[in-house]
């Protein structure tokens, strides 16, 4: 698939007949012509009033056609983002395939508007400021930017668990970096937010999902110390070095609209940890950050070791001979099989087939939309290979096991040696 | 002959086959059925034989393979200025359909499933919920929606909102819509669909159908329709419930395999040089079938039969006469009915399917011929003694943990499935667990990635679903059932299956 068109209108903006094209804030690709681009817009408005008469809540996500899928997303009352992809020809729809590549897509557009409102402000706060024509250029400005990375043909997004993969970690190291976030809340009221992250793995947060995983996508290059372009960045851009650690983003102006408005990013890191704060406006004391630097480096030094013996305990995990993945939620933990190497936890590593992959897309799409609290499923997708998930409060154990001639039983057995794993007693059948 | 007078004079005929019968039953039958069929040859099949004579070539006819269809004209350029004034027309029928008095009420909104038929003209055909009349804003603007899409040399195919899907099947010149709350995938409701549509075709045929849109694009399809509104609503509640729309299978009545191999024998003497097939139903449920060798009836024909008598009460007494297009069997052309109840309490309906429309007389001889036949072997008594007693309980199998089952004989397209004991006696559970078979039907069945084998645990139940070769499984427990009991429960439940094949399907259909 690739992108065929990606847009942005108000419907309140433009009324009248012939005024229509003051309703689009950005088209791309920009080449396209001026009364396709109008076109476009004037379905996209249809579908959504139409699917509207029948819906007492929600809206509309997304349609298909023969040829494309066009998906919606309307982050803000009346400005509508559509993304449209074109199928390869001869591609048939409906199926379980199409579900798995929508949520990518479906996130493609939830993120591009995320990043827009973290760097810029909200549409309708930015077209109140500075009106239509300014608003239009931020997003020129922006948006080209942001499909330029994707390229035309975007790859299936291959983390299922919001893009940012936790630490796991045992019950004293959670104690530790909570008594730590603690105390830099009480020690420095202007500090907004504190997310940990070691080795680009998220650690803790007093973020919700959504603004850590904005974060830590905005700054992914700044997260991870064996990034190549963190490399780079090591070199050249430490804004300032502490005593303890150093400072690499220095009071850039944010936006969480919802939560805190506009505010300011630093991101400090020691060793391998990194530690991203939002702070409040008006922030420019140059003794500041020592002060933090004195409570938070000190204390992360001195965690360092113990951060260690965890990583090393993980890697003495046996091999199996079935692959899988495991989240809780409540401990942010994340295992996979193949965790000697937990800097690249993403599903690729895996080595699934695809259909096996977008099946796992879907339970998980299933999981959330349906909010499945207690939930089992098992699933024989091609002649030897089968997948399972069970759900046990907030925790997830997807299992993909390539057994000839197994039973259902012969894989509840292999998956219930390895619920055993995981202390989840409650796991097992 | 003008378009204006076919339409009428067909609207007549379609109105007329059910009153016809025994309506007035001072009149002589004869009369007036050879009214209709007199009508039948001008109207419907005018350059088609109508001697005796020439029936058998007739048959022949209708068994050839039929032509598809010649596909809508979707690589028409369309202009610019084209594109844009049709954009602003639909802009103008949404702000109309936003005033029309179902769209705000949400009685009508809500309903779980809604089915819209239109012309490609735009002019409303069928609503399974509220009058087509007042939905024709509605329909404008699906219509305006397709054409949009059709500008850009697509077409419309679903649109997803909340847990809302539109689905859209273009059958030129006709356009269907369904709108559905369910756990349903997209194939499936495009399937559902297809049943509605053929139901629609068993109507007109789709050469009239064609024939008449050609010369007239804004024809009122409910003038050939009318009459048929209830069939409709009658398929639309049953897919909602029953497994045979989801399964594309039949039911069929069960009884001992001997009696119905008599019964069986009977059908067959029902045999005239151009009857194609015979069927005897009980209670909506099939008993026996009897066909030409060559030629099968599809699950999707006979359940189009099927629901033509469950629906309707017009056959209730004497014998009627009914033009009929089966689309799997003939797309084009008619099969005439004889049907007929042979008992008081209305229960058990024999179908004659003749290619031939003078052949009313020639089977109401046979109809005689196999209720004699029936009558020698006691089946009639046999099948009215069974009635009530035809379904049975999860009990009876000796499965504990087993609440109930669907089995599919995938070679015979038969199933059999016992009826809802408790906790499905509550339409509330009952519905939930039909949701159950909806979406593991959709996952093994994905056109992408079918799944062989679904085993799922939640709340209420746990639900396997299972294809193997020969056969497809649903099965549900209770939700604190383990693997290994549900997989003994299954292996129970395949060899009772086993046991009583020949009571629960039609293994031997008999042929003429």
């Amino acid at each position: 698939m690739e992108i065929d068109s990606y847009f942005i209108y108000n419907s309140l903006l433009g009324p009248k007949e012939g005024e229509e094209i003051k309703k689009l804030l950005f088209y791309f690709p920009k080449e396209q012509k001026l009364f396709r681009k109008i076109n476009d817009v004037g379905l996209c408005e249809a579908i959504v009033q139409f699917s509207n008469t029948f819906l007492s809540h929600g809206h509309c996500k997304y349609m298909q056609t023969n040829d494309r899928i066009y998906l919606f997303h309307e982050p803000e009352p009346s400005f509508w983002i559509v993304l449209s992809m074109r199928k390869p020809s001869g591609n048939e729809f409906g199926g379980i395939k199409d579900e798995a590549l929508l949520s990518t897509y479906q996130f493609i557009l939830e993120e591009s508007y995320e990043r827009f409102c973290l760097w810029h402000n909200t549409f309708a706060a930015l077209l109140e400021a500075f009106g239509t024509a300014i608003l239009i250029s931020k997003c020129k400005f922006f948006f080209e930017e942001f499909l330029e990375q994707f390229g035309r043909t975007p790859k299936l997004e291959k983390n299922l668990f919001g893009g940012f993969q936790y630490f796991s970690q045992d019950k004293s190291s959670i104690l530790n970096f909570r008594s730590l976030l603690s105390r830099v809340q009480e020690t420095f009221p202007e500090v907004l937010s504190v997310t940990f992250f070691h080795n680009g793995q998220l650690i803790l947060t007093d973020l919700s999902d959504g603004p850590c995983s904005v974060l830590s996508k905005a700054f992914h290059s700044q997260l991870n110390p064996t990034n190549s372009s963190r490399s780079k960045f090591n070199k050249k851009k430490v804004v300032r070095k502490l005593k303890y650690g150093s400072i690499y983003v220095h009071l850039k102006s944010v936006h969480f609209p919802a939560l805190f408005g506009e505010c300011q990013v630093c991101i400090y890191c020691v060793s391998n940890f990194t530690i991203i704060f939002l702070i409040s406006c008006g922030i420019e004391a140059d003794d500041y950050f020592s002060k933090i630097d004195m409570v938070v480096g000190a204390q992360l030094t001195s965690l360092v070791s113990s951060v260690l013996s965890i990583t090393e305990s993980k890697k003495s995990l046996p091999e199996l001979n079935l692959k899988f993945l495991y989240s809780n939620k409540l401990n942010k933990s994340l295992v996979a099989s193949n965790c000697g190497n937990l800097n690249d936890v993403a599903i690729e590593t895996l080595t699934i087939p695809n259909d096996v992959l977008q099946k796992m897309y879907v339970m998980h799409e299933f999981i959330l939309n349906h909010r499945k609290h207690d939930y089992e499923i098992m699933e024989k997708v091609q002649a030897d290979c089968w997948l399972s998930l069970k759900v046990l409060h907030g925790k997830e154990l997807y299992v993909v096991i390539h057994h000839k001639n197994a039973n259902l039983i012969c894989v509840n057995d292999d998956i219930k040696k390895l619920s055993f794993q995981f202390d989840n007693i409650s796991f097992a059948d | 002959m003008s378009n204006s007078e076919i339409s009428s004079a067909l609207s007549e005929v379609t109105q007329n086959t059910e009153e016809v019968k025994q309506e007035n039953h001072d009149k002589p039958l004869s009369e007036e059925l050879s009214n209709v069929t007199l009508e039948e040859k001008e109207l419907i099949l005018p350059e088609e034989a109508n001697t005796s004579a020439e029936s058998l070539a007739l048959l022949d006819d209708h068994f050839k393979t039929p032509q598809p269809p010649p596909p809508p004209d979707l690589t028409r350029q369309v202009s610019e200025d084209e594109m844009l004034s049709r954009q602003r027309h639909l802009s103008m029928l949404i702000a109309e359909e936003e005033e029309s008095e179902y769209v705000n009420s949400a009685s009508w909104r809500d309903q779980k499933r809604h089915i819209f038929i239109l012309t490609e003209a735009g002019k409303p055909v069928y609503s399974r919920h509220g009058s087509e009349d007042k939905l024709s804003a509605v329909m404008g603007v699906m219509l305006a929606l397709v054409s949009c899409v059709q500008d850009r040399n697509d077409t419309l195919r679903s649109i997803h909102a909340a847990d809302h899907k539109f689905v859209f099947l273009i059958k030129m010149p006709l356009v269907l819509v369904a709108v559905c709350q369910m756990p349903l995938t997209v194939p499936q409701i495009m399937g559902e669909l297809e049943y509605i549509y053929n139901t629609v075709i068993s109507v007109v045929t789709l050469t009239q159908l064609d024939r008449i849109f050609e010369k007239q694009k804004n024809f009122d399809l409910r003038r050939l329709l009318s009459g048929t509104d209830k069939f409709l609503d009658h398929l639309c509640s049953s897919l909602d419930s029953d497994p045979q729309y989801l399964l594309r299978a039949i039911q069929c009545y069960p009884i001992p395999g001997s009696i119905r191999d008599v019964i069986g024998q009977s059908l067959q003497q029902a045999k005239t040089d151009d009857l194609a097939f015979a069927v005897l139903l009980c209670s909506g449920q099939v008993v026996s079938v009897c066909r030409m060798k060559e030629h099968n009836l599809k699950p999707n024909d006979l359940l189009i039969l099927i629901n033509l008598i469950t629906a309707s009460t017009a056959f209730n007494d004497g014998e009627s006469w009914l033009p009929i297009c089966l689309p799997e069997f003939n797309p084009n052309g008619f099969l005439h009915a004889h049907i007929s109840y042979l008992d008081d309490g209305r229960n058990m309906c024999l179908l004659l399917l003749s290619a031939d429309r003078d052949a009313f007389f020639k089977l109401s001889e046979s109809r005689m011929k196999v209720v004699n036949k029936l009558n020698r072997h006691d089946c009639i008594k046999t099948l009215q003694a069974s009635l009530g007693k035809s379904t049975y309980n999860v009990s009876k199998l000796g499965v504990a943990d087993l609440r109930h089952f669907i089995f599919k004989d995938t070679n015979l397209s038969q199933f059999t499935f016992p009826c809802f004991s408790i906790p499905y006696t509550i339409e509330e559970h009952r519905t939930r667990l039909f949701g159950h078979y909806q979406r593991l039907r959709g996952k093994l069945h994905d056109p992408h990635i079918p799944v062989k084998l679904v085993y799922e645990i939640s709340e209420h139940e746990t639900m396997l679903g299972w294809v193997a070769s020969g056969f497809e499984l649903h099965a549900a427990f209770g939700p604190l059932v383990t693997k290994k009991q549900a997989i003994a429960a299954v292996d129970r439940l395949l060899r009772w299956v086993k046991q009583n094949d020949d009571e629960l399907f039609m293994q031997r259909p008999p042929t003429f």
